[in-house]
C-alpha cells in the first residue's frame, strides 16, 4: 500500500489525528533537530526541547497549512521562527556538546564514515578537530547566513525553497551564502590547505 | 566563476552531518502534546469558571451598588417627607395657637367693650 503524503497526514492532522501527527514527526525529526542544532549551538536537551516545540506548533497550526505549500518548506519555517526566537533568548550561539548513538555512546559526527564504520583514534581526534572547527566557524556566522548555509549544504533545499523559508529573495540568499562561505573560507583557511 | 577553494570547503563542510534526532523523540513530543492539550483543557475550563465568576461578581456588585443607590434615594426622600410633616405640623401648632391668641382677645375686647 502506497504511504500517505506529508499534505494527507497534515489534513489528518488537522482534524486531530495523532497517528498521522506521530509519522510527520517520524518522518521530518531529523531535519528538524539537525537544523536546530546547528544553528543553536546548544546543549542537546535544549536543542531537544526547541525541536519539540516546533513539532507542537506544527500540530497547532496544522489547520492553516495549505497543501499547495511543500510541507518541508512550511515546517522549517516553523523551525526559523523558532530558533531565531531562542537564539534572542539566549543571545549567542554555544558550542554544541557531543551527541550520543542510539547505544547511549557518546559520538562526533565525524566518527562515522560513510560505510558506517568508525575509524581509529588518531584519526577521529583530527576529524574531531576539524569538526570543532567547522561548527565553530558555522556557529559564528551571522544568524540568516548560518541557516541558509545550514538549509543548502545539510537539508540539500533549493534556492528558492531557502528563500521561502527565509521570508526573501533567490539573489538574496545567493548573497547571503557567497557571504557565508566567504567567512568560512577565511575561518577555515589552514583546514582548507592541511586536507588537501 | 567558482572560488578555486569552493568545491575543498564544501568537501570539508559535507564530512560533518547534522547531528540525528535522539532516540525516543518522537514518544516525547506526543507525550508533551498530551500534556499540552490535557493542560489546555483544564486551562480553558479554568477561564470559562474564571469568566463565571467574574460574571457573578459583577452582578452582584452591580445590584449592591443599586441597592445602595435605592437605600440612599429612598431616605432622601424619607427625609424630605419627615421634614414636610414636620413643617406642616409646626404651621399647624402656630396657627392654632395664633387661633387660640386671637379668640382670647376678641373675649378681652369683648370684656373690655362691655
Amino acid at each position: 500500500m502506497e504511504e500517505p503524503g506529508d499534505a494527507e497526514l497534515m489534513t489528518a492532522t488537522a482534524r486531530g489525528d495523532e497517528d498521522a501527527f506521530a509519522e510527520l514527526v517520524r518522518r521530518h525529526q531529523h531535519l528538524v533537530y539537525g537544523t536546530v542544532v546547528r544553528m543553536l549551538g546548544s546543549h542537546r536537551a535544549e536543542a531537544e526541547d526547541v525541536a519539540q516545540q516546533i513539532f507542537i506548533r506544527v500540530f497547532k497550526a496544522a489547520g492553516r497549512y495549505q497543501p499547495e505549500a511543500k510541507f518541508t518548506t512550511w515546517l522549517l519555517t516553523i523551525c526559523r521562527n523558532c530558533v531565531f526566537t531562542q537564539l534572542k533568548k539566549q543571545g549567542r550561539w554555544k558550542k554544541e556538546e557531543p551527541w550520543q548513538d542510539e547505544e547511549g555512546e557518546e559520538r562526533h559526527p565525524l566518527d562515522h564514515h560513510a560505510d558506517g564504520s568508525v575509524g581509529d583514534a588518531s584519526e577521529n581526534m583530527l576529524r574531531q578537530e576539524l569538526e570543532g572547527a567547522v561548527q565553530q566557524a558555522v556557529g559564528e556566522l551571522p544568524e540568516s547566513q548560518r541557516l541558509a548555509l545550514i538549509l543548502r549544504q545539510y537539508d540539500q533545499l533549493d534556492y528558492e525553497e531557502i528563500a521561502k523559508v527565509l521570508g526573501t529573495t533567490v539573489p538574496s540568499v545567493k548573497s547571503l551564502l557567497f557571504r557565508a562561505r566567504e567567512t568560512l573560507r577565511k575561518a577555515l583557511h589552514s583546514y582548507l590547505h592541511a586536507t588537501h | 566563476m567558482e572560488h578555486p577553494e569552493d568545491q575543498e570547503l564544501e568537501r570539508l563542510l559535507g564530512q560533518v552531518k547534522l547531528p540525528p534526532a535522539p532516540f525516543g523523540f518522537e514518544h516525547r513530543v506526543l507525550a508533551r502534546l498530551r500534556q499540552e492539550r490535557e493542560q489546555g483543557k483544564w486551562s480553558r475550563l479554568k477561564l470559562w469558571w474564571t469568566e463565571q465568576t467574574l460574571g457573578f461578581q459583577g452582578g452582584l456588585t452591580a445590584a449592591c451598588a443599586a441597592l445602595v443607590v435605592l437605600v440612599a434615594v429612598g431616605g432622601f426622600w424619607q427625609w424630605q417627607e419627615n421634614q414636610k410633616t414636620e413643617r406642616l405640623v409646626s404651621a399647624l401648632d402656630a396657627f392654632e395657637e395664633y387661633q387660640q391668641d386671637q379668640e382670647k382677645w376678641t373675649e378681652l375686647d369683648l370684656y373690655t367693650w362691655q
